[in-house]
């Protein structure tokens, strides 16, 4: 009997135990009505932002002329090809690549056009070509197409996170043409997030 | 009511208890919102196209 009591006692103590936890935790969530309730937010936030770089940056041909005996030389970096020339080679065209975390637009300029490049010469041809294997409807795409100096173009509308481009180029060298020197064209890659 | 049933009265009501403590602990989570998009920025990468063009031999009919 004696034992019978003390289950009992312990029974009313776990009852009022739970009792006041549970009255702590409602008091505590503000769920019982008539308790002034608050409530709390963690916020996140974090910035999109467009990333891109070449990485491939320099495309060098090389120093060389026309074959001597030829009006024009030709060099394709999308094959590697030459014709006509000696010394120069062609490069394996630059390479960029979205580094950001957001999908991107992308615009390509040259500050220089085929007859800066290849100064002094008759007809000379610059141009460029955008491979669209992960971006659709680019322009330039897989087709060589004539730079204009400081002419911004948009090659990629959707250029997706870590995906790369390649950039071909076309060089079309007169015989007449000579550069006294190293000659450049700087290309500006643009990426805007979208 | 004897004592038995009592305890066994009292253990369920515990238990009751138990269980609305639990569910109000878990259905009173921290709420984390998604994250706001802000700002959309531009950057730029520069590459060089480069080549030297020397005289070719026979220009300006030197022969």
């Amino acid at each position: 009997m004696k034992r019978e009591k003390l289950i009992l006692t312990l029974s009313w103590i776990i009852v009022l135990v739970t009792l006041l936890s549970l009255i702590v935790t409602l008091n505590k969530f503000g769920v019982i009505t008539g308790q002034a309730t608050d409530t709390g937010e963690a916020n996140l936030s974090i910035t999109k932002f467009a990333s891109i770089r070449f990485t491939d940056a320099i495309c060098d041909f090389g120093s060389g002329n026309v074959d001597e005996d030829s009006t024009y030389g030709w060099m394709y970096t999308n094959n590697g090809s030459t014709q006509n020339l000696t010394g120069l080679s062609a490069c394996d065209g630059l390479i960029y690549q979205n580094d950001g975390n957001s999908e991107i637009t992308v615009n390509l300029s040259s500050d220089t056009a085929a007859a800066g490049l290849l100064p002094g010469g008759t007809s000379p041809a610059f141009e460029w070509m955008v491979d669209d294997t992960n971006c659709d409807g680019v322009a330039a795409a897989n087709t060589y197409t004539t730079i204009s100096a400081g002419a911004d173009v948009t090659v990629c509308s959707n250029l997706s996170k870590t995906s790369t481009q390649d950039v071909d180029f076309y060089l079309k060298i007169p015989e007449d043409a000579y550069t006294n020197g190293e000659s450049s064209a700087v290309i500006t890659v643009t990426g805007s997030a979208i | 009511m004897d004592n038995g049933k009592l305890i066994v009265a009292l253990l369920l009501i515990a238990i009751i208890f138990s269980v609305i403590t639990l569910v109000v602990t878990m259905n009173s989570d921290v709420v984390v919102t998604p994250g706001n998009v802000q700002g959309e920025t531009n950057d730029v990468g520069t590459a060089s196209v480069v080549l030297e063009i020397v005289r070719n031999p026979s220009a300006g009919g030197g022969a």
